[in-house]
């Protein structure tokens, strides 16, 4: 945000993204080798129904078998299918729901799936039970035995030994010097958790070490609060590990039944109205020269792998520029200076003209609709700012979040219980602030640490705060945080008594108001009355979420251009022609071939088909793979980090599950336009004599 | 000709030339030519002789420049291209010298492959391409690929597949210009067969003098024209040198 030292500058924006662009490529390199195996798994899998479909002959056993896999695997496809559709809303599809809303269906889906795959994952990694605490008072001299073990192997000396102490260069001696201590660390916290654990799983079972005779020191306050802090890093730490088997369960799950469902369905379908012989040709000539086929995979994967990253951006851009024609969401700015600094008086006034809307036009509950945001920036290190001890808070009402907040639509309802959970102790407790996780992963903290942030824009003012909760990892806030608006009112509060003035930011603290109106027309009217009421001082303004938005980007549009109209089709044309290229080798080196299919009255066009068939089968494939994984596993890290304003990550929707398959297919398609046309004009009377 | 063998293939004023630049090159001039049902005939001749274009015109490959094909009373000569197609479909079985069988399909799905673009049961399919391998004696063969089948044996199954249409024409381009003495005796045996027992107008270009005298009846090209028509019906069975006339 302007003013913050937070945002990046377009310069900045634009060297990051050509090394993100260089990341993209190279994983997509990465994960289309590794899902190579998985692509020949896959034609083998369709290649084996098409045996089964003509196997008649041979032993009983190989006769049931393939009469077990004739019928199994198209049962095994259909059914995978039926999962697959129902988990991404398809059935979903006529019912006409809002933007980012999920149908009956979807639910029901998603619901039984997510709850099967926590149970699998339960079993498979276990976690200790709500409320798992360790009695100290009655194992003290465990407790002082913690105590010695953690010294030397804190968090905070572990992270400190993380990276050099100071900017200046280290000598390889002070570096070898610091890793080895760092190392020593680690094995000395292995150490005392594994005896943590061991403690804490006696206290489970009842077993209690007994005091010893005689005179022993009793734990402090503050031991106590340190041994408690140790206690619930190993239990979140279980859970943590228990939470990431589940999201690969999941994640490996949907990805499976993708490949093994909907893609050879279509395939079997397909050989119904083409001929199974058709097929069974194409899907073998594709295995005759592995290396060929491997690099064009290659090579449609990593083009669809980037394109699906690139257009999720674009997708994501593009849904909050959209405008929504019912209970739209605005945003109230002040109108001729960026960075909107408003006064807070400003929220009654807004409350008092809404108040006065006549009925019908009058939200049902006006605080229920608005929500205030304050942003509040501030780093960890005043003296040693860097990105990763810095961030960035939205200032706001607790109890709003989970009634405005933008982007709710995005979560799964488990992901919506624990924002909901958050809020509620954000509530409870001014001081308690809710952080991203993979900001709390960049920071080095966990939840139920304190932490001090000095704050950027708020001059003087140091915060004192306690995490809480993380914000649902893969969700747009996974870079920010949030924290409690009351506690920002006191903290300026407290600055006056101490220096007998207000803070220079207090008449200027609320960045943005957040509100809702039933319609359009409604808020058509409100605007108008709100820009032109002379009530403000300063004047505001209000927009539409979608327009605001759009505002917010336009510095970002030319990158956004690029993105759109150069990049992906600059990929899409390099693609085609490599693809185009390596078909017409293929074509020329089957001449002869093709021209057995038409002495044999092989009519042109199907000889033309059979060529298109195999560059359709394997585009279409090959983007499939694509984007099934880019959609399991760039979501389940989190996201791809792309520096636009403040959004940091940005997720793979579902809809690239037909994208992929797409852009593989049409670029397959184009590419092959020129040999199979080729293909089709061969004369069968020039190749036998060029032959004899 | 004996007269009552009527004429399968009649060749009436046939010539085919190409353009190369401003060139016209004469391949085949005025040819004419009788082929009865059921013969045997073997076309031979020196390289650039013709024999091969003849044979690609025959058997509907190629148009020819002028002249006329009758193949079976079916005027080839003025068909479409995809005419042509459906026609060889049905009515022409083709053996090449390579063999050429799709390496991806097993020899069962090989010969199998022109009953594909007829209107037939798949048991009906079955049933012709297990007896068209039975004739080759190849059915134990039949889920081998080309490249588990020696040369002799992919030449037969070559047969098998000119054959499971049940062609009224077969034409072979060399079909034992790529195997041992052994191997090729054993084509020549079975094109013979064919021939004798189920009454197949073959024709057969061939370089091969010992392959020529299975034939009953051969024609020697040389610079597009027929130059010897060696009838050896009479003289089948005994080892005669080809002779021009």
């Amino acid at each position: 945000m302007p003013g913050m030292s937070l945002e990046f500058s377009l310069g900045q924006a634009a060297l990051a993204l050509l090394t993100i662009l260089g990341i993209l490529v190279g994983a997509g390199l990465f994960m289309g080798l590794l899902t190579l195996p998985i692509f020949f798994a896959s034609m083998f899998y369709k290649n084996l129904w098409f045996w089964a479909a003509e196997e008649r002959t041979g032993k009983i056993l190989r006769r049931s078998f393939a009469q077990a896999v004739w019928t199994g695997f198209p049962a095994i496809s259909l059914f995978s299918t039926v999962i697959t559709f129902g988990y991404f809303g398809v059935f979903d599809i006529f019912e006409k729901l809002p933007l980012g809303k999920k149908g009956t269906t979807q639910t029901l889906f998603e619901g039984k799936y997510d709850d099967l795959t926590r149970k699998a994952g339960e079993k498979i990694i276990w976690r200790y039970p709500e409320g798992t605490a360790v009695e100290w008072k009655r194992d003290p001299v465990g407790g002082h035995a913690m105590l010695v073990m953690d010294e030397g192997a804190t968090p905070e000396i572990i992270d400190g030994l993380s990276v050099p102490a100071t900017m200046k260069p280290e000598t390889p001696e002070e570096e070898a010097d610091r890793k080895s201590q760092l190392k020593a660390a680690q094995a000395k916290a292995r150490v005392r958790d594994q005896e943590l654990k061991k403690i804490i799983r006696q206290q489970q079972a009842g077993i209690y070490a007994p005091p010893p005779e005689g005179d022993h020191t009793e734990l402090s306050k503050e031991q106590l609060r340190r041994l408690d802090g140790m206690v619930s890093l190993v239990v979140e730490s279980q859970s943590s590990m228990q939470l990431s088997i589940i999201q690969l369960i999941r994640g490996v799950g949907i990805f499976f039944m993708l490949i093994i469902g909907p893609f050879p369905l279509l395939v079997f379908g397909f050989s119904f109205i083409f001929g199974r012989r058709g097929m069974t040709m194409i899907l073998r000539s594709l295995g005759r020269n592995l290396l060929r086929t491997s690099l064009t995979y290659l090579a449609i994967f990593v083009l669809v792998w980037v394109v699906t990253c690139v257009w999720s951006v674009l997708d994501f851009l593009d849904k909050l520029t959209q405008e929504k024609d019912a209970n739209m969401k605005g945003l109230i700015t002040e109108k001729y200076q960026i960075p909107s600094q408003m006064k807070p008086s400003h929220l009654n006034t807004i409350k008092s003209m809404l108040e006065e809307l006549p009925e019908g036009q009058k939200p049902e509950n006006i605080e229920d609709n608005l929500m205030t945001w304050a942003f509040v920036g501030g780093t960890l290190d005043p003296s040693k700012r860097t990105p990763m001890n810095s961030l960035f808070f939205f200032c706001t009402e607790p109890e709003k979040v989970i009634k405005m907040m933008p982007g709710l639509e995005d979560l799964t309802a488990e992901q919506f219980k624990m924002l909901e959970e958050a809020c509620k102790m954000m509530g409870q407790n001014p001081r308690a602030v809710v952080i991203g996780h993979a900001k709390l992963v960049q920071m080095n903290k966990r939840v139920g640490d304190r932490i001090q942030v000095t704050s950027l824009n708020y001059k003087d003012l140091v915060f004192d705060f306690e995490i809480v909760a993380e914000f649902p990892a893969g969700t747009r806030w996974d870079q920010s945080a949030a924290m409690s608006r009351k506690y920002l009112d006191n903290a300026l509060s407290e600055y006056e008594g101490k220096n007998g003035k207000a803070h220079p930011l207090a008449d200027k603290c609320m960045n943005l108001i957040w509100i809702r109106l039933p319609n359009k027309a409604v808020f058509e009217s409100f605007s108008e009355r709100l820009n032109t009421s002379g009530r403000f001082t300063p004047a505001v303004k209000m927009e539409i979420e979608s327009s605001a938005y759009a505002n917010f980007l336009s510095p970002y549009k030319d990158l956004i251009r690029f993105l759109r109209y150069a990049l992906a089709p600059g990929l899409l044309a390099v693609t085609t022609l490599v693809i185009s290229l390596v078909i017409s080798i293929g074509v020329r080196e089957r001449r002869v071939e093709m021209a057995v299919l038409k002495v044999l009255g092989f009519r042109p066009w199907m000889v033309m088909a059979l060529v298109l068939g195999e560059a359709l089968l394997l585009g279409s494939l090959s983007g499939f793979l694509a984007t099934a994984t880019a959609y399991s596993l760039v979501n389940a890290m989190g996201g791809i980090p792309l520096p636009i304003g403040f959004f940091g990550k940005f997720f793979v929707p579902a809809s690239a599950l037909w994208w992929g398959p797409a852009i593989g297919t049409i670029t397959s398609a184009l590419g092959t336009i020129m040999p199979a046309w080729s293909a089709r004009k061969i004369k069968v009377s020039e190749v036998f004599s060029r032959v004899a | 000709m004996p007269a009552e063998k009527q004429a399968m293939v009649r060749v009436r004023d046939l010539y085919k030339s190409f353009s190369r630049g401003s060139e016209e090159i004469r391949v085949l001039q005025k040819l004419t030519l009788d082929v009865p049902a059921g013969e045997f005939l073997a076309l031979m001749g020196p390289s650039g002789s013709g024999k091969t274009t003849l044979l690609n015109l025959i058997a509907g490959l190629d148009s020819p420049t002028g002249g006329d094909i009758y193949v079976d009373n079916e005027h080839v000569s003025r068909m479409s291209e995809s005419e042509l197609a459906r026609w060889r479909t049905r009515s022409v079985g083709f053996v090449f010298q390579f063999y050429y069988l799709l390496p991806v399909l097993t020899a069962y799905e090989n010969v199998e492959l022109p009953l594909l673009l007829l209107p037939m049961t798949k048991e009906q399919r079955r049933k012709q391409v297990l007896t068209a391998l039975d004739l080759v004696g190849l059915t134990d063969r039949m889920s081998h690929r080309p490249g588990m089948l020696s040369g002799g044996q992919q030449q037969r199954v070559g047969i098998a597949r000119a054959m499971v249409t049940d062609p009224v024409l077969i034409v072979a381009d060399e079909p034992t210009g790529d195997l041992d003495s052994k191997s090729a005796d054993e084509i020549l045996t079975l094109m013979d067969v064919l021939c004798r027992q189920m009454n197949k107008t073959i024709i057969m270009v061939t370089h091969d003098p010992h392959a020529a005298e299975r034939a009953m009846r051969a024609l020697h090209l040389e610079k597009g024209r027929l130059v010897l028509d060696d009838d050896r019906t009479a003289k089948l069975g005994q080892r005669q040198k080809a002779g021009v006339a």
